[in-house]
């Protein structure tokens, strides 16, 4: 599969444009546990994680006409997702209007993990911070915005999403110790 | 770790999550499937439209109705209407009825204003004349005000009417376009009020007697405006020329000096 997935990819571009159902399936088994992925970084629960891939994948579908051929399909569709969690987020805030602040939750076990502990780890850690600051971590840190382009995706000021990434960041390194402390008797500070 | 700098921070999280992957539900592309077979935002914004274009629409035609000019100006022809200040018709004036359809409010107003006196009686004519002759007629007779009139007048009126309606008969079927029998500028207003000893206009109405801008803006009033009370009146002093006198039907204004001219 790993051999010839990108030009599989890009193969089933034609298809989905016509809005054949077999290349949009096709398109969806290969990239959904990917795309899942990047929707759990950003989601506060499985659940929450499932929604955004799915209206991510109606949403590249529709517009997959739109699709410039400037860059990689595969890059096109992750944007559609990451642009979905920010959706997800932005209406979640006008709704509910709840900052859950660092609260320790135990995280249920992943039925589905297939790439390891430790990423498992970094998602349980992700998923203590709130909504806000894990959406300034996610976005910077691993999708590689700039803090004017956080600031406009999110509706706030530069000044909020630095004070909000550098909250986030001393929160994640005070949990990786203490995670790393716990699996290391030995560890000296 | 403790001395873990933020770029190292966002680099390890950036690497173990590049090649992270979890399987979705059964469910999820049942979902997805469904989600493609009922698109229905297309037609929220269209369902919105619909409401404010036909209130748009209402509003505009309601503001259209009731702005609209309720007759027919024309500077030529003998099918020419005249407006607001058409005098009461008597009953016996069955033949002009007929063919009137209705009245502006403007008129109601100026009608019901209006005190009728003998010399305006000409003005009638001519509009009779107009009502027989030309489609485009608004007047509804019953609900003007009778003028007084003296008996022998009348019967003037109604020769005038016979007459002018056997006249202009050929003229009302050729419609708008006029023969050389009902081509009469509006000067012919002046004409027939001056032939039947009707109302008395200021001097400088009379085309020789045009001096100052006041004058010929009188002038041109007077044939447009056949009412006692002009839509706008000049009138000369020793500082010039002024307006003497507004007459916008439901508001009238007159100087000190016109009101005594006139009473």
């Amino acid at each position: 599969m790993n051999l010839s997935r990108k030009v599989t990819v890009d193969d089933l571009l034609e298809g989905c444009k016509r809005g054949e159902r077999r290349a949009q399936e096709l398109l969806y088994k290969l990239l959904a546990s990917r795309m899942l992925g990047v929707c759990m970084r950003y989601a506060k629960d499985h659940y929450e994680a499932e929604d955004m891939l799915q209206v991510g994948f109606v949403k590249v579908f529709q517009k997959v006409g739109e699709f410039r051929g400037d860059g990689s399909f595969e890059g096109w569709i992750r944007r559609i997702m990451v642009n979905t969690a920010i959706e997800t987020y932005r209406k979640n805030q006008r709704m509910l209007n709840v900052v859950d602040l660092e609260e320790v939750r135990d995280s249920p076990q992943s039925m589905f993990d297939m790439s390891g502990l430790e990423a498992k780890d970094l998602l349980n850690l992700i998923r203590h911070l709130s909504n806000g600051y894990r959406m300034v971590f996610n976005l910077y840190a691993i999708e590689g915005y700039s803090h004017k382009e956080i600031a406009e995706q999110l509706g706030i000021t530069e000044g909020a999403s630095k004070s909000q990434l550098s909250r986030a960041r001393a929160i994640l390194k005070d949990k990786l110790i203490k995670m790393e402390g716990s699996k290391h008797a030995d560890y000296v500070g | 770790m403790q001395t873990m700098s933020d770029k190292e921070l966002d680099e390890l999280f950036k690497k173990k999550f590049g090649t992270y992957e979890v399987q979705p539900s059964d469910a999820a592309w049942a979902a997805i499937t469904a989600g493609l077979s009922t698109p229905n935002k297309q037609k929220r914004p269209f369902r919105i439209m619909l409401p404010v274009a036909a209130s748009f629409l209402i509003i505009l035609g309601a503001g259209w109705w009731f702005m609209r000019p309720s007759s027919t100006i024309k500077l030529r022809g003998k099918d020419t209407l005249t407006v607001a200040g058409i005098q009461p018709v008597p009953p016996q004036q069955a033949l002009v009825k007929d063919s009137v359809k209705k009245e502006s409010f403007i008129k109601k107003i100026a009608a019901l204003k209006i005190k009728g006196r003998q010399q305006l009686a000409s003005y009638k004519v001519q509009s009779e004349e107009a009502r027989m002759a030309d489609a485009h007629v608004d007047l509804l007779p019953e609900e003007l005000v009778p003028v007084q009139h003296a008996p022998a007048r009348q019967a003037d009126l109604h020769q005038s009417v016979q007459a002018l309606a056997l006249e202009s008969a050929p003229s009302a079927s050729a419609g708008r376009s006029a023969s050389a029998n009902s081509k009469p500028v509006i000067a012919s207003a002046t004409d027939e009020t001056t032939m039947q000893g009707g109302y008395t206009e200021p001097e400088s109405q009379r085309l020789g007697g045009i001096k100052t801008v006041g004058d010929l803006v009188n002038f041109v009033v007077s044939k447009v405006d056949h009412r006692k009370d002009k839509l706008i009146e000049f009138s000369d002093n020793d500082e010039g020329t002024l307006i003497s006198g507004i007459n916008l039907g439901v508001v009238k204004i007159r100087t000190k000096a016109n009101r005594d001219k006139q009473n």
